[in-house]
């Protein structure tokens, strides 16, 4: 009998799960299909579901726009180098304020969530970096956003849940804080840290804004500002109507959903190889040791 | 404890905004360095001689530009047109807003903010004025008289623009982008539908109602459905309820003779309100209008639904074109607007109307080292050459003179890429301070758009432009706080009434009522001095 | 020879230092200054001592806090926009100070209570439901046998965060519309099509959906990471025990990731007064006002007047305030109930 009606259970969990993907999966298929139809049926809504006329033009214009491949090129950079340092940032920040022993914690905790309301707003920090020489400088992408208060404060929770005795008895073994933190507490807190690093990184490939500001050379500019651009371009005053130019920059739309299906791929690639550390038994015979 | 950490927070806080804080203000050193250098730059271009054809100085001058308009377009370097003016006027320009940048008042704001202003400001009228009023762009009046005799002439014969760009404290601060052929927007009908239903082109409002329902019920597409769509609408709903000058109404600030009224407070209005309404209610206009967006003429004329709409005759127009092919006999045409029911034939859209924000104009920045020379570059846009080269390029590359009138070459009017954007990749037809030209726009518009823009424009329908108003800093507040609350209640009220959600009779005491507890008489008020201003200059 | 006023027992309990008591050991007339000197003494080398013991822990978090010095708190001078009559070109020094005018602008609008409200709503709609969604879909997630399904689905399920919102507003809009696929299967089904993005009772239902169809997936993340840390000796305990699978996910699932669900909880409050402009406008009408215009939306329309950083300063200002107030609230709730808490 129990075993049955774990059958019944699991059905209802696949069906459930399976309609969450058909949902989830739709507006990706939308943006696909958009891409490999002509300009004509993107513009007269004829896409659905299945592209209509269907052609790799966008995606040709694409791999021939040097910009766009530089952009490329530039959000890697940025985004693995960036990813790099906030994990560093955010694991030095978040360990410390772990111990309870730590004098000052609760100091500097609240420090550092403090500056997740309060922020002095866009101009202030542009001219902040300005002050400090750091625009127009690839450097700033990376340091000037380079640890967010809400993820210390996740990883801390996490680092706080890893039991005190495996922290004792390696202390007994003659370890100090520093060893501790690579040898035992960064593995056990893989998923964690896997989480963290992966939403930093979609954040980082994702972000346009800053980068708009801050990068002038067009040498620098990572995809998604391209990105932003070319959507804006489309989106003509009234003045530019009365022109048949107008009609003619609809067309671009093709190039737009093109252009945000390779900027998902690396995502998608991304995330198999994170979840392997989401895998359960992370915390096996740590214990016993 | 808690108490100890607050005030230590509070501390390190203070110290560090005082810190911070202390760093002199660096803006106010570079300012006052460079006003010093302006003195300079004014004391000897005073001794220089006269100078031959459009030359500005004996030497080369280089200027910095801030130029970043329409949220695309950033100056170029290699702009052709301007290497042209270089050659022309010894003045080369240096482009200073990054390229990839999309929002043009991130570009501005962010530049005013760091405090290096380039030496020429390009951005919209309104904006230039009020911060020249703070001190960032020099005043231009002296200037233009003394330096500027083309710009200075076509002032003197057309004393609208000159109100028009001067601010409140009476200074001219910067030279505004004039737009030139009247003809804007007009009302656009599927003319072989009328044939086959055997119609007549409405002349009144009533006829265009009988039309609009004509559409409706007797299936002109022939498919034996009825899914004719006979208004359709681009503007989430905007054209829609522009229908209200059918009925006399207007949808935003307006003069009756002298006096400034608020046209979704009037009378017309309500009326207008009253029909539209109606027409909704009976399927006469798209039941999406509010939410079908900017490609809804692509699919409903693309689907062989939609019969008649008001929008902008270029656009408009080339879908009789692309849709050739596709739809037996299509034509989409424009008609004269229908007599409203007071019988005058008029139409609200007019290209000069275009709402300040977009329209680029350009000035001197307080930090500008050569403010003579930069007058005279100004100016040399306004002389023959200098309009014709921004309006059709290069002679010789992009047109010829052909019995003194410059014609497109072929090459650019058959091209692929639409002629507008050919002349921008060369930096013509950008919005600085010239004036255009009609005559570039007409060789190359569908003759379907030509020849309604004419019929508009020999019919003088258009009525005459809203002035664009100079208001005070008190005056320019209360409109900040009075005007977007009075915005958000006419639009959605308004909404409200076309969907038939509400009663526009049953309702529309109480909305004059809220519009007048919103300070609505006060706002009237406030543009009525503005006006007064402007007409007594 | 120095003699102890008081000597500090302490003990470690529960992870933290406790005084557990003070005990007079001795005291005279004469020692009266050498105790206070003692005291100094006691405080500094034990505050010393335990520099020297956590040193590592000191060096690790100097990077983590000259980033917060540099980037979040020296740019915090920039606050006194909020109450200043600010002018790009002025600059922060020369505008002059306008108290808290730009405040009273705010709140003096009409429409304040209306805004205030529609902000508070939807938040809670998606705080209610937008909230546990990731959960329950990590949960799920967690019982799937199959590796390989159990990743692709989870892969899928994260897509639409990457869809820009733009894109997802649209696709929302033509499904409602009049002639879209909602009202297709509705009137198929005998009904009336209803325009629902007019209609203000729809939009917070609306807007919600939008928001967990594109960001559960995403969200779900942080949960599927803290349910593979939990030991799953536990699971093995339990099973022991005879526990079966809802038993096992009442008692070792759900507490094994409470910790990270307080806290989601406790940051999440402090959003309550914010949301997005973005969002909402591509879905907002005029007729939905009513429902649909936010804090946000509303400064956004002030600002496209007039470039008004200074009020958008001072409402930022004041969500801010209440935001840190909400979580204090929220924290303290949860150190009573809990072990997690914010600090």
């Amino acid at each position: 009998m129990g075993n049955f009606k774990r059958n019944i259970f699991d059905y209802i969990i696949y069906a459930i799960i399976i309609l969450v993907c058909i949902l989830c999966l739709y507006p990706f298929i939308y943006v696909l299909s958009s891409s490999l139809s002509s300009p004509d049926a993107v513009a007269s809504a004829k896409v659905w579901f299945f592209p209509v006329d269907f052609n790799f033009d966008a995606y040709k214009k694409i791999f021939e726009d040097q910009q766009i491949l530089i952009g490329y090129a530039n959000a890697f950079y940025y985004t693995i180098l960036g990813t790099l340092v906030n994990i560093i940032l955010t694991v030095s920040g978040a360990y410390p304020l772990s111990k309870r022993r730590l004098r000052g914690r609760k100091l500097m905790t609240i420090l550092i969530t403090f500056t997740m309301w309060f922020n002095a707003g866009m101009i202030p920090f542009y001219l902040n970096l300005r002050d400090l020489n750091l625009l127009d400088k690839r450097i700033t992408l990376i340091i000037a956003f380079g640890c967010s208060a809400f993820y210390v404060i996740l990883l801390r929770t996490n680092f706080q849940s890893i039991p005190e005795e495996i922290e004792e008895s390696a202390k007994i073994d003659g370890a100090n804080d520093l060893t501790i933190l690579f040898k035992i507490f960064l593995p056990l807190a893989k998923p964690a840290i896997a989480t963290v690093g992966l939403y930093y990184a979609v954040s980082r490939w994702n972000g346009y804004f800053w980068a708009m500001l801050i990068l002038k050379d067009p040498k620098k500019i990572p995809l998604q500002v391209i990105l932003k651009k070319m959507i804006v371009e489309m989106d003509i005053g009234e003045e530019a109507m009365q022109s048949a130019d107008a009609i003619l920059s609809l067309s671009k739309e093709t190039l737009i959903f093109a252009t945000i299906i390779i900027g998902v791929i690396p995502m998608l690639i991304i995330y198999p190889f994170i979840q392997k550390y989401f895998e359960k038994g992370s915390m096996v015979g740590s214990v016993k040791g | 404890m808690m108490k100890k950490m607050m005030v230590l927070l509070l501390a390190s806080i203070l110290m560090v905004g005082t810190l911070a804080g202390c760093q002199k203000d660096s803006k106010t050193e570079n300012t006052t360095q460079k006003e010093n250098e302006n003195e300079k730059g004014n004391k000897t271009s005073k001794e220089t001689e006269k100078l031959e054809g459009h030359l500005v100085s004996k030497d080369p001058v280089e200027l910095s530009i801030h130029l970043h308009l329409g949220n695309r377009i950033s100056f170029k370097d290699s702009w052709e047109v301007f290497k042209k003016a270089e050659e022309l006027t010894n003045v080369k320009l240096k482009g200073t807003a990054s390229d990839s940048i999309s929002d043009s008042a991130q570009a501005f704001n962010t530049m005013l903010a760091s405090g290096d202003l380039s030496d020429i400001l390009t951005y919209s009228l309104e904006d230039l004025s009020k911060y020249g009023m703070e001190g960032a762009l020099i005043p231009l009046n002296d200037l233009i008289e003394e330096h500027a005799p083309n710009f200075n002439k076509y002032l003197q014969e057309n004393p609208d623009v000159r109100k028009t760009i001067t601010a409140a404290d009476g200074n001219i601060y910067a030279i505004a982008f004039v737009p030139d052929g009247e003809a804007a927007a007009g009302y656009f009908m599927r003319t072989d539908w009328l044939e086959k239903l055997n119609l007549e082109v409405p002349k009144t409002v009533d006829d265009y109602y009988n039309v609009l329902k004509a559409f409706k019920e007797r299936d002109p597409n022939g498919n034996n459905k009825a899914d004719e769509i006979p208004f359709i609408d681009r503007g989430k709903g905007e054209i829609t309820i522009r229908l209200v000058t059918l009925f006399g109404g207007h949808t935003s600030f307006y003069l009756d003779g002298d006096t400034v009224k608020y046209g979704p407070s009037e009378e017309a209005y309500k009326i207008g309100m009253e029909n539209i309404s109606k027409w909704y209610a009976e399927g006469l206009i798209d039941p999406e209008a509010f939410t079908r967006g900017s490609k809804a003429r692509n699919i409903l004329l693309g689907d062989n639904v939609g019969g008649a709409t008001h929008d902008w005759f270029g656009s408009t127009s080339t879908f009789n074109d692309t849709l050739a092919d596709k739809i037996q006999g299509f034509k989409f045409e424009p008609i004269a607007p229908p007599a409203d029911i007071n019988g005058k034939v008029w139409e609200s859209t007019i290209r000069n109307n275009v709402p300040n924000k977009i329209k680029g104009a350009w000035g001197i920045s307080v930090s500008n080292p050569h403010p003579v020379e930069t007058i005279k570059y100004f100016d040399f846009w306004w002389s023959e050459e200098g309009r014709r080269l921004m309006n059709f390029g290069i002679e010789g590359e992009q047109y010829d003179l052909v019995d003194g009138k410059p014609i497109f070459k072929e090459s650019l009017l058959n091209n692929d890429e639409p002629v507008i954007s050919l002349l921008e990749q060369i930096g013509a037809q950008i919005q600085i301070g010239f004036h255009q030209d009609f005559a570039y726009e007409e060789q190359w518009m569908n003759p379907v758009a030509k020849q309604g823009a004419r019929m508009y424009i020999d019919g003088k329908y258009c009525e005459k432009a809203f002035p664009s108003l100079v208001f005070t800093n008190e005056e320019q507040d209360l409109l900040n706080e009075k005007l977007t609350a009075i915005d958000t209640l006419q639009k959605e009220v308004t909404q409200k009434w076309i969907l038939n959600a509400e009663d526009v009779n049953t309702g529309w005491d109480k909305y004059i009522k809220a519009m007048n507890n919103l300070g609505l008489k006060e706002v009237l008020e406030v543009y009525q001095n503005a006006y007064d201003r402007y007409m007594a200059q | 020879m120095l003699t102890f006023d008081r000597m500090r027992i302490t003990s470690r309990e529960k992870g933290g230092w406790k005084k557990m008591s003070n005990i007079k050991i001795s005291s005279t007339n004469k020692t009266t200054k050498i105790k206070k000197k003692n005291k100094h003494n006691n405080y500094f080398s034990e505050l010393k001592k335990d520099i020297l013991r956590d040193k590592y822990l000191y060096i690790l978090i100097i990077p983590c806090l000259l980033f917060y010095f540099f980037f979040s708190y020296k740019p915090l001078y920039g606050l006194q926009i909020a109450f200043k009559d600010y002018s790009l070109f002025k600059g922060i020094e020369g505008s002059p100070w306008v108290g808290l005018d730009n405040f009273i602008t705010f709140f003096n609008s009409p429409y304040v209570f209306r805004l205030i409200k529609n902000t508070l709503l939807i938040n809670l709609y998606g705080l209610v439901i937008g909230f546990p969604i990731p959960i329950i879909l990590a949960l799920l997630f967690n019982e799937v046998r199959n590796k390989k399904f159990k990743r692709t689905a989870q892969t899928i399920s994260y897509l639409p965060h990457f869809v820009s919102t733009v894109i997802v507003a649209g696709l929302v809009v033509n499904f409602l519309a009049p002639s879209g696929l909602i009202n297709n299967i509705i009137a198929a089904l005998g009904g009336n099509r209803t325009y629902f993005l007019t209609q203000p009772e729809y939009f917070r239902g609306i807007f919600t959906g939008m928001n967990v169809w594109k960001e559960s997936g995403f969200g779900a993340v942080i949960y599927i990471a803290a349910l593979a840390s939990i030991d799953p000796q536990l699971y093995e305990a339990a099973v022991v025990d005879g526990a079966n699978r809802w038993k096992q996910t009442l008692h070792v699932t759900i507490p094994g990731i409470l910790p990270t669900i307080t806290i989601m909880l406790i940051l999440r409050i402090g959003k309550m007064l914010s949301v997005g402009f973005e969002s909402v406008l591509l879905l907002q009408q005029p007729a939905t006002y009513e429902t649909s215009d936010v804090i946000s939306t509303y400064v956004y329309r002030l600002a496209i007047e007039k470039g008004t950083y200074d009020v958008a300063a001072a409402v930022d200002l004041f969500n801010a305030i209440i935001a840190l107030i909400l979580v204090f609230a929220a924290n303290k709730i949860s150190k009573k109930f809990s072990e997690t808490s914010l600090w």
